[in-house]
């Protein structure tokens, strides 16, 4: 349930930046990066979404949800590592200790807008 | 056309955290931020730990709850300052965001002192979630509640400093092996300070109140 809130931060948002970029009502898909060391839901950010721009500018718009991988560096060895699964340690030398960069993203990327010939 | 955006959701959230952090800083205040599941003891650490140290590290207490007030009334025999912060008005929310910390810290006398425990609200999921300004997150478990918690719920154990493994106690009555909690515990973050306590007999205690010393004693310098 507590995606609820943070879709309606993400639509007040999304409300904001269409009106800088002046593409009200021509928003066609949000693409999200959605940390997958996060709590939230996919599935749930969607449907709060419908939810919360049904009647509105954005209700045209599909939120695509891409989740982004856990992943960082070995202090120990220096390796590039992804976590996947548990245990949380290096795969090249085993070592927990490491500088997690990526998992934890909650990032409105990009838009896709619909030209509707007018400009 | 697809145009990039790259911005924060929770943007305004966190800049309302680093605000409370700023504070927090100026006030030389050192916040710790208790999650953990309802029942896991979260309260009980609290009174134990003022009643060894209440005089020494001057706290103050931001308490988070849907309803009620009986966990800071528990609290209140201290004398410590104390804030209740109830959800229920505000919806019900299943954890407290950046601007009810801000809210409750204007209420605290933070010029007096030295340490603020948020307690928040009883749940392993979103408290984990989200920053207030903390300096720390400890995540507070009982043993009854199984060896598998920090399996399914890794990010609170990702997020957390220390993990408080309360209830030992009760130990002799339980199937739960405590070597596969600790385990458990370290697949997920191997580099957490792990604390063995009983709130209620008071075993273990002092190493966590030790724990809490001298990370205000760091903070300070």
């Amino acid at each position: 349930m507590h995606e609820l809130p943070v879709v309606h931060s993400l639509v007040e948002q999304l409300r904001a930046e269409a009106e800088r970029l002046g593409v009200n009502g021509k928003v066609a898909v949000v693409h999200l990066k959605l940390g997958a060391l996060t709590t939230f839901v996919p599935e749930a950010m969607t449907f709060y979404f419908e939810a919360l721009t049904k009647g509105t500018d954005l209700e045209s718009a599909r939120l695509d949800v891409e989740e982004v991988p856990v992943a960082g560096t070995c202090r120990r060895c220096g390796e590039g590592v992804t976590i996947e699964g548990l245990p949380f340690v290096c795969a090249a030398c085993g070592s927990p200790d490491l500088e997690i960069t990526s998992g934890r993203e909650l990032v409105i990327d990009s838009l896709e807008v619909r030209d509707d010939g007018a400009g | 056309m697809e145009i990039k955006i790259v911005k924060k959701v929770l943007e305004a959230h966190e800049k309302l955290a680093d605000e409370n952090q700023q504070l927090l800083a100026a006030k030389g205040v050192y916040a710790f931020n208790l999650i953990g599941s309802p029942g896991s003891g979260k309260t009980l650490l609290l009174e134990r730990t003022f009643e060894a140290a209440a005089a020494e590290i001057k706290p103050g207490v931001i308490e988070g709850d849907i309803e009620t007030t009986v966990d800071a009334e528990r609290l209140q025999r201290f004398g410590v300052p104390i804030v209740q912060i109830n959800t229920g008005p505000f919806g019900g929310v299943c954890h407290l965001a950046p601007n009810l910390i801000r809210a409750a810290l204007e209420d605290l006398p933070l010029d007096e002192l030295s340490v603020v425990f948020v307690e928040n609200v009883g749940n392993l999921v979103c408290p984990a979630e989200f920053y207030v300004g903390e300096n720390e997150k400890v995540v507070v478990l009982s043993v009854t509640e199984g060896e598998d918690k920090p399996l399914k719920y890794p990010l609170a154990f990702r997020e957390a400093k220390a993990a408080v493994i309360n209830k030992l106690d009760l130990l002799p009555h339980l199937d739960l092996d405590l070597d596969v909690l600790k385990k458990n515990v370290a697949a997920v973050n191997a580099g957490l300070d792990v604390f063995e306590v009983s709130a209620k007999t008071g075993d273990g205690v002092a190493a966590w109140v030790d724990y809490v010393k001298g990370r205000l004693a760091a903070g300070r310098k």
